[in-house]
């Protein structure tokens, strides 16, 4: 199964995504959005089976976290990211890329603003699976990953309700309530919502890092734990995507 | 007459409305007396179309870009218009005050490229009509502030001016209700009318003629920042040439000669001489450079066979494993911060991490440390022209965050550290540590080779910013700054960072670097071209042609595009069969370069500009004439006074009144958690954090030292930590310097790194050393580095210093000197971090062990400091049984017999013991007549025992079953049993007459450690 992680300017949790998709068994093709575009384009989108767009700062945040570059996929990727979307080969986005994706208006009138707190913040948060049946939350119920962002505060439209089951994941306590605010719910998003799908469930964007926790040594408190040679919580989010996409 | 149009954002969601923050609501509350009856703030974009556009097509384009571009079609919707309709439009109708906030003309504005360029991605889909060109965009700020009273302009003018911009690269301009006038359209187009001026102008200085006044008035005009003796070198190479300068070679030489970039000060040959306490010269010393002799002599005389490079390159480089070098180098950028504390410190963390791209390395962890003003220092207090500790501050913690954050780097470490001396010189450092595979940098630039700068492009910022730093703050240099603010030389050594041109650049290198694409590199930084390609061709000799440098606009003659100190560039020597596949490179990745000449081989440095020379200068003389300084250092010995207790304090009873001090002591912001400016760094990016910045089951426990896991999948470890301690400098610069090494190696130490495998970096930041006794505290902290790193066999891979911090009053002629301060940085090399432990308690019923002795140090502690002074006797690293603990503790750490360990550092015994306790959500119980302790048996008090400040103590907790093979593995080192961990919320020390004389919740110190900073 290849995996296309894209990047630009400014994209910057490549390495480690790269990582946690061969961890999960993938092959990798790390590429630049500009080795995608233009006439003499030598890398197809259609070739690939996943896309994933890791975190970062895509153009600096510029005009708001993930607008340029998702603008980039609406303008020079074209029809191929469209045909991509349509074809349901997972696509996963996460921080920047969950901006990306979310800008580029692939979950509906859903938006992402600068926290509440006004500022950025690192820290690891509780995660609950409240109903999402996609195809990246097969035997997920909670996980505990960390965010590291300034603008994940999830903002919905004012017309319209988000259906529930496009939630992927809500901000949780350690006992699991989905209501509690900060800082279990870190940057003020409207349901606790940290993590969303599109209506088919084939393309996921969150704010928290799953690539951050693919082994037992990231955890942040591994050494009050007993020792072992586990794998970390997000690791199971790039497996169900290449087993799905391998089926 | 150029199209400008503006555009708003305004809000579509009404229950989102663009208020200011919090703070700056606070901040116009307390200014005005009164609260704002509303306070927004709304993004502008000033656009401006190609000169040729139809009014109607600008509509278009313009309505376009904010649909498509500006606004978020969830939340936001805009209105915009030609630039003179929208802003009378916006003075008729409006109720409120008005604040138009923009940087100044010149300055870089990275949101108004990204746009232009997001503007181009629209107008290349061509899906629609065809949209003008869009040449440039600034971007502003509008922010409307009303009050059930309006203050007058004035008034509103200062508020902005004070909270709303820095006037140093900010301006701004205030409207009252329905006040529409021209202004503000002329506001906005002065964006525009910048960088107009006839370039090419070369001037040729009159100097081989000149007297010696004469020397010293074209030094100071100049900001060359060059001194009488360097001035006569100059002007004797003119007379053997038989020429006068021209202005870009004097510029290239008082750059290449810059304190910053030649360290005169540390090659100085220096006559050191020490007297004692009844003033008797004890010692005479001739020092043939502090540098040579304290710094790289031990470094070569330890002989690490793992150091790759120590001192020649950009950063320090050490071998990690067989395959791969790991690189480190801390850096300061003190007088830019003072100035503009975001920008300043910015740029420096983006400059260190250019110094490890220049190792071609990929930068994978920062470390940051900070000293400020006491955050209480009264208004009143602050000189004219200095910023309140609070905003430099604020400043400060948010240029880091938006640099390392945008890089992508995780700040795994740090330190802040608040003192009066600091209120004008606050100090800034920023470190990074790269990882590249061994023998990966090449440093072959060879006759032929192509002159190729990378990344941003050359403006008139930073120009003199290393001359600059050899200049102390206040009087003329502030006066000019505000006086001449864009154009005035002072107010130029400012920089604005744009970290995602240098991720971009960096991305690019590590593709040049893999496919051996270039011969040698380096980054631009102090000095700008000038120090780069000047170093790089320093043996070879250089042609180069400036008019080629690409400029962010026009108008910059020869010599500034030569010493610009514009950010994010880097130069390389290519060789001419590689330039294609580099250039093609570069294009994928989005990065300019430019091919601005060639390596000659002729050892002169020659400079042209449209083809005609401007400047040319023998490389052997750049590099080789500068005189070498002389100076005269005095150290005078002080006999140690008893510290007083307050007299207040003899009153209470003892466990209350040591209740009382601790909980003030773990409030003090020097100990007090830096939760909330860890956090607003990513320190997981990369996911190679394996011990992070906050420990314990909250994540909110004080680390000792990062570790980070650089090779995914490998065991090997990286423990990064810090040691600094200026208070200790106000008693005896040799024991401050000493105390700071011993802190990095415990901290390292504490989390399980070991001695073999450890270098230092030094960076000194100190006053005048043209001061006798100035110069004479930097040779006593010069001293301790020599003695200590031979001690602990630990060799220095790199170093910095910064002098003259110090500030003149300009009112009162004053002199300030902040305290001589030495931040040392460790980095460790260990083979399985899984071994690595926290220090965070972990367990009820575990036994509580210290290691080392405790002596009565309590000059310049926190608990001198909590009852006003700083007298006492100074703590001293006794070298021989710190070296046995530090090996002891490395190894019960590395047996597995150690679940938590914890330095003993600022506030001793009892600080430490607290942090571990409320680290990991347990109590604590210890006993002072257990703690091993050396000294007059009349000062074995608890004060001492609590709060002496020892270094080179540990606090270590042991399961009850590994007792004995944990009291074996310390064999040979001093250890003692001290207490137990108890699960409820308690901390209880029992004092030498067995009374209690602490016993308090173990939360209740958390709060009162968890109280916020400023």
């Amino acid at each position: 199964m290849r995996v296309l992680i894209l990047r630009t300017a400014g994209i910057n949790c490549d390495a480690e995504m790269v990582t946690a998709w061969q961890l999960a068994g993938a092959e990798t093709d790390l590429r630049h959005i500009n080795e995608l575009t233009g006439p003499d384009a030598t890398i197809r989108l259609d070739d690939y089976g996943i896309l994933a767009i890791p975190g970062g700062f895509a153009y600096g945040d510029d005009l708001g976290a993930g607008k340029l570059l998702a603008n980039e996929l609406i303008y020079r990727l074209k029809e191929s990211f469209g045909r991509f979307v349509e074809s349901g080969r997972p696509v996963l986005g996460v921080c920047n890329g969950f901006q990306v994706l979310a800008k580029a208006g692939l979950f509906g009138p859903v938006t992402l603003l600068p926290n509440a707190s006004g500022h950025f913040e690192c820290r690891w948060v509780g995660l609950q699976n409240t109903g999402n049946a996609s195809l990246f939350m097969q035997g997920i119920e909670k996980l505990y990953l960390p965010v590291a962002h300034g603008e994940g505060r999830v903002v919905l439209g004012s017309e319209t309700e988000l259906p529930p089951e496009q939630i992927a994941l809500r901000y949780a306590d350690p006992e699991g309530d989905t209501e509690k605010g900060y800082p279990w719910n870190p940057n003020g998003s409207v349901g606790n919502i940290a993590g969303v799908t599109n209506k088919s469930g084939t393309v996921l964007g969150l704010m928290p890092h799953p690539e951050r926790f693919v082994s037992n040594w990231q955890h942040p408190h591994w050494t009050r734990l007993p020792k072992t040679t586990g794998e970390g919580d997000g690791l199971k989010i790039f497996r169900n995507a290449v087993q799905y996409a391998a089926s | 007459m150029n199209m400008l149009y503006c555009v708003e954002l305004l809000p579509r969601v009404a229950d989102l409305p663009p208020v200011v923050s919090e703070r700056l609501w606070a901040d116009a509350a307390a200014f005005f007396d009164t609260a704002p009856r509303n306070f927004e703030r709304h993004a502008l974009y000033l656009l401006e179309f190609e000169e040729s556009a139809e009014p109607e097509k600008v509509r278009q384009a313009a309505q376009r870009a904010a649909e498509s571009l500006l606004s978020d079609s969830v939340t936001q919707t805009y209105r915009g218009g030609p630039v003179e309709e929208y802003f009378s439009e916006l003075g008729r109708e409006n109720a409120a005050a008005l604040i138009v906030a923009a940087y100044r003309p010149g300055v870089t504005d990275a949101e108004g490229e990204s746009t232009r360029q997001g503007y181009a991605v629209l107008s290349e889909a061509g899906d629609e009509q065809n949209l003008p060109a869009l040449v440039r965009v600034r971007t502003a700020t509008l922010y409307r502030l009303d009050f059930e009273i309006l203050p007058p302009a004035p008034t509103l003018n200062r508020f902005a001016r004070r909270f709303l911009v820095n006037e140093l690269v900010q301006d701004c301009i205030t409207l009252l209700p329905k006040e529409g006038d021209e202004r503000l359209a002329a506001f906005a187009q002065a964006q525009f009318n910048f960088g107009s001026k006839a370039t090419g102008t070369v001037r040729t200085v009159a100097l081989r003629e000149a007297g010696n006044e004469e020397l010293a008035q074209i030094s100071k005009e100049g900001l060359l920042a060059l001194n009488p003796e360097e001035m006569a070198a100059i002007q004797t190479y003119y007379q053997n040439e038989d020429r006068d300068p021209t202005d870009i070679e004097l510029e290239t030489l008082a750059q290449t000669w810059s304190e910053h970039c030649v360290h005169k000060t540390f090659k100085a040959l220096i006559d050191y001489s020490e007297q004692n306490a009844e003033g008797e010269t004890t010692t005479r010393l001739e020092i043939d450079g502090l540098f040579k002799t304290y710094i790289a002599d031990p470094t070569y005389k330890l002989n690490k066979p793992w150091i790759v490079s120590a001192f020649v390159d950009n950063a320090g480089v050490i071998r990690l494993d067989p395959a791969w070098d790991v690189s480190f180098k801390v850096e300061t950028h003190n007088h830019p911060s003072a100035l503009e504390p975001f920008g300043g410190a910015n740029t420096g963390l983006g400059g260190v991490i250019r110094d490890v791209m220049a190792v071609s390395a990929k930068p994978i962890a920062a470390t940051d440390v900070f000293c400020f003003g006491d955050p209480a220092t009264l208004p009143e207090s602050i000189p004219a022209d200095v910023l309140p500790p609070a905003r430099v501050f604020q400043g400060v913690v948010d240029g880091v965050r938006d640099y390392g954050n945008k890089m992508g780097l995780p700040t795994v470490n740090g330190a802040i550290l608040f003192d009066r001396g600091f209120l004008a010189n606050p100090l800034v450092f920023c470190g990074t540590v790269g990882l590249a595979p061994h023998g990966s940098h090449p440093r072959n630039q060879a006759v032929g080779d192509r002159i190729v700068v990378i990344g941003g492009r050359t403006g008139r910022d930073g120009i003199h910013g290393a001359t600059f730093s050899s200049i102390e703050l206040g009087g003329d240099a502030l006066e000019t700054e505000t006086a001449e603010a864009t154009g005035g030389k002072a107010a130029s050594v400012v920089q604005i960072g744009n970290p995602i041109e240098e991720k971009k650049t960096l991305d690019l290198l590590l593709k040049a670097r893999d496919r051996r694409l270039y011969n040698a590199i380096t980054d631009c930084g102090a000095g700008g071209l000038s120090s780069a390609v000047g170093e790089m061709g320093a043996d070879l000799g250089v042609r180069m042609e400036l008019s080629r440098v690409p400029l962010k606009y026009a108008g910059l003659d020869p010599w500034e595009i030569w010493v610009s100190e514009a950010q994010e560039r880097m130069v390389l020597a290519i060789s001419p069969d590689k330039l294609p596949e580099f250039m093609e490179l570069c294009q994928v990745e989005g990065v300019e370069a430019t091919d601005l000449g060639e390596f000659t081989g002729d050892g002169l440095l020659s400079l042209f500009y449209n083809d005609q020379p401007v400047g040319q200068l023998k490389m052997q003389f750049l590099h080789n004439g500068l005189p070498r300084r002389h100076l005269t250092a005095t150290w005078q010995d002080r006999a140690p006074r008893p510290i007083k207790r307050r007299a207040h304090y003899e009153h209470h009873r003892p466990y209350q009144g040591y209740n009382v001090v601790l909980q003030r002591i773990l409030a003090d912001p020097n100990i007090a958690s830096k939760e909330a400016v860890i956090r607003v760094y990513d320190h997981e990016v990369q996911g190679g954090t394996v011990i992070k910045p906050l420990v314990g089951p909250g994540h909110d426990g004080p680390g000792d030292a990062a570790i980070i896991q650089p090779l995914p999948g490998s065991t090997k470890g990286l423990v990064i930590s810090n040691g600094i301690n200026p208070r200790y400098s106000l008693l005896d610069p040799y024991h401050m310097a000493a105390c700071a090494i011993d802190e990095a190696v415990r901290n390292a130490i504490a989390v399980g790194a070991n001695l073999d495998r450890m270098a230092l970096l030094d960076n000194f930041c100190w006053g005048n050393p043209n001061d006798p006794a100035r110069l004479g505290e930097l040779v006593r902290a010069a001293l301790a580095c020599r003695d200590f790193a031979l001690a602990f066999g630990l060799p220095y891979i790199s170093g910095k210093d910064s002098l003259n911090n110090e500030f003149r009053d300009p009112t009162t002629g004053e002199r300030t000197a902040i305290p001589g301060t030495l931040l040392i940085s460790a980095l460790g090399v260990i083979d399985d971090f899984t071994k690595a432990v926290t220090m965070d308690l972990k367990a009820e019923g575990n036994l509580l062990y210290i290691a080392g002795r405790t002596r009565p140090e309590l000059g310049a502690s926190y608990y001198a400091k909590y009852h006003g002074q700083v007298e006492g006797e100074v703590p001293k690293v006794e070298a021989g049984s710190a070296l046995r603990t530090f090996r002891a503790v490395t190894k019960a750490i590395r047996q597995g017999l150690v679940r938590s360990c914890h330095d003993l550092s600022e506030g001793g015994l009892a600080v430490a013991a607290a942090e571990m306790a409320f680290a990991g959500g347990l109590g604590l119980r210890y006993d002072l007549t257990r703690v091993p302790y050396i000294g007059p048996k009349s000062d074995r008090t608890n004060a001492t025992l609590l709060f002496s400040e020892t270094p080179s103590r540990f606090l270590l907790e042991v399961e009850p079953a590994r007792r004995a093979e944990f009291e074996a593995a310390m064999a040979g080192s001093v250890v003692a049993l001290v207490g137990t961990v108890l699960a409820d919320d308690e901390y209880t020390v029992r004092g030498l007459t067995t009374a209690t004389v602490l016993r308090v919740r173990s939360s209740e110190l958390k709060r009162a450690w968890q109280t916020p900073l400023i």
